[in-house]
Order: structure tokens, then sequence, then C-alpha cells
């Protein structure tokens, strides 16, 4: 526990706008996916560096739907339980080709201030 | 295995959609922590440590609700998307809809949101009730006394005589008209109106009736019920000169008296009365509206 709590105080909120993101990158790699299997699987490619809720992720799957970038259908999870699973849609696909783009040019702004108003 | 349904349902706020939609919202999140809740179990955590796990997904139920809120209405949010873009021109076309579904929906929320606070919603009602019931005595008080019609013929011409003297008006503004002046106006006002009558409010003691009794009445001159279209139920109104000097004192007394102290007795004119220590014969009876006691002395000048 005392361990959970050390690793807990270093993990990261996640960022305003980035977790629409990672989900559909989530869901445009690994396919259908129920919302326990998005939020764990972002957690593990993070080195659990992030710290996601349920609460979270699932608001942002809500959002994501009704901006029709995922569909979702019931079925079948791995451990044999009805689960709602959702997959990224081709509006979907363009959507995060746009961020991911924007992100990656972000990204290199802030990594090229960092290199040259370095003090 | 806990009901995890129930669980969200219980601690979800309401969010205004659909009943058919929040039903399908506190489905999926539970199943999401139910996910969360076996997972616990296979590695190895208790019952306990994995329904803390569990809660712990979700550690501010209010800040949920407001954030699917906000996820549930796309069409409010400003748009961000090509497919919002897209959705705009529908989106305009049924914005009226939309509108009605939105006060629908803020109306079942507020009503909801009141069943979950009773004190609140009682003090809420509580305070239109004061508020409506203030309301309703200023307005009764306003129309009963300032907008109705008086009870009388024509009130539209009846007219209240005052006299005032510019000389003293700064320390008596109002001046009661003297019975003098009265008998000149009376006799020189035909150009004017019609008919004049003047009325004193008196007080007098009743006795020699069981209890003695204070009474409100008025002294008047006999035209005052030809002014104001009054006849009585019995008997007879003043006669012209019964307000000259000497006659016996006659009184009118109204119905409510006439009930009350002599028990709706027919057979009541005749009947004497002592007021201040003078009999006073009832002549008339029983005024058909219920203004004022009214007696009449005989000296009025």
């Amino acid at each position: 526990m005392t361990k959970r709590q050390a690793r807990g105080a270093r993990r990261l909120e996640v960022l305003q706008g980035t977790l629409d993101l990672m989900v559909l990158q989530v869901l445009d790699t690994i396919g259908p996916q129920h919302g326990y299997g998005i939020a764990r699987r972002i957690e593990q490619v993070s080195g659990d560096i992030l710290k996601l809720n349920e609460g979270t992720v699932y608001t942002a799957l809500v959002r994501l739907q009704h901006a029709l970038w995922i569909s979702t259908s019931w079925g079948v999870s791995e451990n044999n339980r009805k689960a709602k699973f959702y997959t990224i849609t081709a509006a979907g696909r363009r959507q995060l080709a746009r961020e991911v783009d924007s992100w990656d040019r972000l990204a290199g702004v802030i990594a090229r201030l960092r290199t040259l108003e370095q003090p | 295995m806990p009901d995890w349904r129930g669980y969200v349902r219980e601690r979800l706020p309401a969010i205004s959609c659909p009943p058919e939609r929040e039903a399908e919202i506190i489905e999926e999140v539970a199943q999401q922590l139910q996910d969360v809740y076996a997972s616990a179990l296979r590695t190895g955590a208790s019952r306990e440590e994995a329904e803390l796990r569990a809660a712990a997904e979700v550690p501010d139920w209010r800040a949920l609700a407001r954030d699917l809120q906000i996820a549930e209405q796309p069409m409010l949010a400003a748009p961000r998307s090509v497919a919002v873009h897209r959705l705009e021109p529908a989106m305009h076309r049924f914005r009226a809809d939309l509108r009605l579904l939105e006060l629908l929906r803020d109306a079942r929320l507020s009503v909801r949101g009141l069943m979950a606070s009773p004190l609140f919603a009682l003090t809420a009602v509580m305070t239109f009730a004061l508020g409506i019931g203030a309301t309703t005595v200023v307005f009764s008080l306003v129309h009963s006394v300032l907008l109705s019609p008086l009870p009388y013929r024509e009130p539209d011409r009846l007219t209240f005589v005052q006299q005032v003297i510019p000389e003293i008006a700064d320390r008596v503004p109002i001046l009661g008209v003297n019975p003098r002046s009265f008998t000149s106006w009376e006799r020189g006002c035909r150009a004017t109106c019609e008919q004049m009558a003047a009325l004193v409010t008196s007080r007098s003691t009743l006795t020699g009736l069981g209890e003695p009794e204070g009474l409100i009445g008025a002294k008047i001159s006999p035209g005052l019920f030809d002014v104001l279209g009054i006849t009585p139920m019995l008997g007879r109104s003043f006669g012209q000169d019964e307000d000259a000097p000497g006659r016996n004192g006659v009184a009118i007394i109204d119905h409510g008296f006439w009930q009350r102290r002599l028990g709706g007795d027919p057979g009541v004119i005749g009947r004497v009365l002592m007021l201040d220590g003078v009999q006073v014969e009832i002549d008339h009876d029983a005024l058909p509206v219920d203004i004022a006691y009214v007696t009449r002395y005989p000296h009025m000048q």
C-alpha cells in the first residue's frame, strides 16, 4: 500500500483534451475494446505514469460517441461478461490523424523551446 | 458480488437527458466499475479491497455528472469537429424543438432537485405561499378600499364634501362641515347637486337591554337614505322635518344589531332603546346593506 501511494504521488494527471486523442489512438491500434480495457491499456502503455479513473475515461467515451468518432456495440468481454465495446470510425481516424499532427507540432515547439531557451 | 448498477444509480446526480439514455449511462458506468472490481479480485485482492478500488475509480460523482452533462449536449457546446459542423444545418432546423426539450429537461431536473432536498423545497414553497398570501391580502384591501364601487345607488355620482379654510389649512387641513353651513348649502346646492345630506359618526352607550354596550352610530340629516338610495326593510325613513328642534328621538338600526340584540323581532318598530340615558324610539329598521349602525338624535341643527 505504501509503495502504491508513493508511486501514486508521482503519477500524472491527464492533460485536458489529450485523453480523447489517447482513446482514439488505443482503439485505432488494438481494435474494438471495452471501457475498462481502454483505461488499463493507456495506463500500461504509459508505464503507469498516467493516473486514469473509469469516470474520466467514460466521459471521454461519451464525448467521442457524440462526435461520431467512435461507435459502440454490446459484446462479451474476455472473462465472458456482457460489455460495451467501442470502435473507432472513419471520421475518428481522420480526427486522430489531425490531432496527432497538431500534437506533434506542439511537442516540437516545446522541445525547441526547451533546447533554445535554456539558461 | 455488489450491485454496481444500484451503486451508480444511488450516487450519480441526475443528468438532464432522456430517461432511457440515463439508464444506459448508469449501466455503462456500472459495467466499468464491475470490471475494475472483478479484475481486482482476479489479482488476489480481498472483496473489501476490490470494492474500495472500484469505488476509487469515481472520486467525485458531481464532477462526473457535470462532465457527462456537457458531453451529452454536443450541440450546446462550441462546435469542435467536422462532424458537428456537418450537423449544424439540422441543428438550426431543430433549434426550436431543442429549446423545448431543454425546457422539459430543466423542469424534470428541478423537480428531482427539489425532491432530493425536501427541507429546501419546503422553505421555497413556504416563501411562495407567504408571498402569494401577502399579495392577495394587499390586493383585497386595495380592491375593497380603492377599486370596488360603494354599495350604494349610482356610486359614481356620490361626492364627499368637506370644508377647507385656507387661512388655517396649515394647522387644520380639513374641517367637518358645521350644521349652519350645511343647511345653507343644502338649500343652495340645486345647481350643482341633486341632493345633499349630512352625517356625523357618534358613539353612544346602550342600556336597559341586558348587557350595556358601546355602539358606534351616526347622527344624520333626513335626506341621507335618499341620497344613498337605501330603503329600510321595515318601517320608514326619516321625514323631511324630523330634524327640527324638539322632535322626539328616533333611530334606524342596522340589520346586524336587529338580529343580535333584538332577536330579529318582527315587531321591533316602536320599541324604545336607552342610548346614553335618553329614550329613543325605533322608528325604522334594518338597513338592507350592512353599513354602520345609525341612530338619530332629535336636536340636529
